[in-house]
């Protein structure tokens, strides 16, 4: 009972430690859990991941700042720095939610709002290949077939650009795969409308939202 | 007047601004990440190099775009801040130090635009003699002038005299740069009052300044 309590009780530290942006207190709290022998998925299931999905709702409600927001995946990605070589040894590995090929159009150099979109898919169990920027879309393309993606994920913040995420769609129908990803465009310039138009399945108007999209998409 | 090229001049950085652009419009920033920010200003100094080249131009000169509509004289700008900052930007974010960097962009924005505020004041001096009334500067990408039209900013200015160039998808490159144009009239031109995100057109622009009634409300 006492040891529940114990791992509840770092649990919620760790939540905390997200909400609060303590990197430090973060990775002292994930090895603090290994220590004294905490399985390191339940730590990223009942402490990181909660912690994540807090600050992402705060973030919706307009409690918290694109600065909270980042901070909060910066400490999740230390903490998880310190656990997944733990869950390795034991020949675990934290369940994946759905394979993300992403990337910036090709002719955009635009990386920051990619980076972060890919931060926070990571930080809630998408595994993420980043291509980042200037992306030629038969690259894009090729990457997502090798790796089996189910997402692909391409950001413009040109009006010029926007193009390639259109292109990108027409490719996978052109190779006859369209059926096989799913595809989510974001940027400055697109809207719902041309989402719409390019016949992607989705559009992330923010980083919160792309999460929250592209969960729905592969079904988590 | 000739083109000139401007360099080593000191900007002033917006800070209210900046904690716009991180999403702050209401509410006020934190203690840590005014902290951070107050730190990454310092270093600013370091990273920035102002520098723009701009020129005067008769209306023959300029296409017969719209936005041109009613100019005697065009003046066209390209400024920048120079490719260190967001190199060491693009190296915070590689090392893990999102936060870090994510606040030093939003600072390199508002240097640009820092940078842009001075050459707009150095070519409102020159057109002074000429006894005519500057428009609000404007750029392409933003509302009805298509990010297209670069090509015409950069085929009458030498942007590699401050190391700047467009890619093919007409990018500015580096990326901290702002190329602007402002129509020279005879008469004052109304719309100065207004806040130009007014007459953007992006629905969702993370940019977009203050909240704003209609333009048909307006008097």
């Amino acid at each position: 009972m006492k040891e529940m309590n114990r791992e509840e009780d770092i649990f919620e530290k760790m939540k905390e430690s997200l909400l609060k942006g303590d990197k430090d207190e973060a990775i002292r709290l994930a090895k603090l859990s290994l220590d004294i022998g905490i399985n390191p998925l339940d730590s990223i299931d009942h402490g990181l991941t909660p912690g994540i999905q807090q600050v992402g709702k705060l973030w919706e409600e307009g409690e918290y700042f694109l600065p909270q927001l980042v901070i909060a995946a910066e400490c999740m990605k230390a903490a998880l720095k310190v656990l997944e070589p733990a869950l390795s040894e034991k020949g675990e590995k934290r369940q994946e939610i759905g394979r993300v090929v992403i990337g910036t159009a090709e002719g955009d150099i635009h990386d920051i709002g990619k980076t972060l979109v890919a931060t926070m898919l990571s930080a809630n169990g998408f595994e993420i290949i980043d291509m980042g920027a200037d992306v030629p879309i038969i690259q894009m393309v090729n990457r997502a077939i090798e790796e089996k993606a189910d997402l692909i994920c391409i950001s413009a913040l040109l009006t010029t650009t926007m193009l390639g995420q259109k292109r990108l769609i027409e490719l996978l129908q052109e190779k006859g795969i369209r059926q096989k990803f799913k595809v989510m465009v974001g940027g400055a310039p697109v809207s719902l409308q041309w989402a719409k138009d390019i016949q992607a399945d989705s559009y992330g108007e923010n980083v919160i939202e792309a999460v929250s999209e592209a969960k729905r998409l592969v079904g988590a | 007047m000739g083109i000139k090229i401007i360099k080593d001049f000191s900007i002033t950085v917006n800070e209210r601004e900046v904690l716009r652009l991180l999403g702050y419009r209401k509410k006020e920033a934190d203690r840590s990440t005014l902290q951070l920010l107050k730190e990454k200003e310092k270093g600013l100094p370091e990273l920035v190099s102002p520098q723009a080249v701009y020129a005067i131009f008769d209306k023959s000169k300029v296409d017969r775009h719209p936005v041109f509509k009613g100019a005697e004289k065009v003046a066209l700008c390209i400024c920048t801040i120079g490719p260190s900052l967001e190199k060491k930007v693009s190296a915070l974010m590689k090392e893990g130090s999102l936060l870090e960097g994510v606040i030093l962009d939003a600072l390199g924005s508002e240097a640009a635009e820092g940078v842009a505020n001075y050459a707009n004041i150095q070519i409102c001096r020159e057109i002074s003699p000429l006894h005519l009334f500057p428009s609000r500067r404007f750029s392409p990408g933003y509302g009805k002038w298509s990010i297209e039209e670069q090509r015409l900013i950069f085929s009458l200015l030498p942007g590699d005299s401050i190391g700047v160039h467009l890619n093919p998808s007409c990018m500015m490159v580096p990326r901290k740069s702002i190329s602007f144009a402002i129509n020279l009239l005879f008469h004052p031109d109304p719309r100065l009052k207004k806040n130009p995100c007014h007459f953007c057109q992006l629905p969702h622009c993370p940019y977009k300044k203050d909240e704003h009634p209609p333009l048909n409300k307006e008097k």
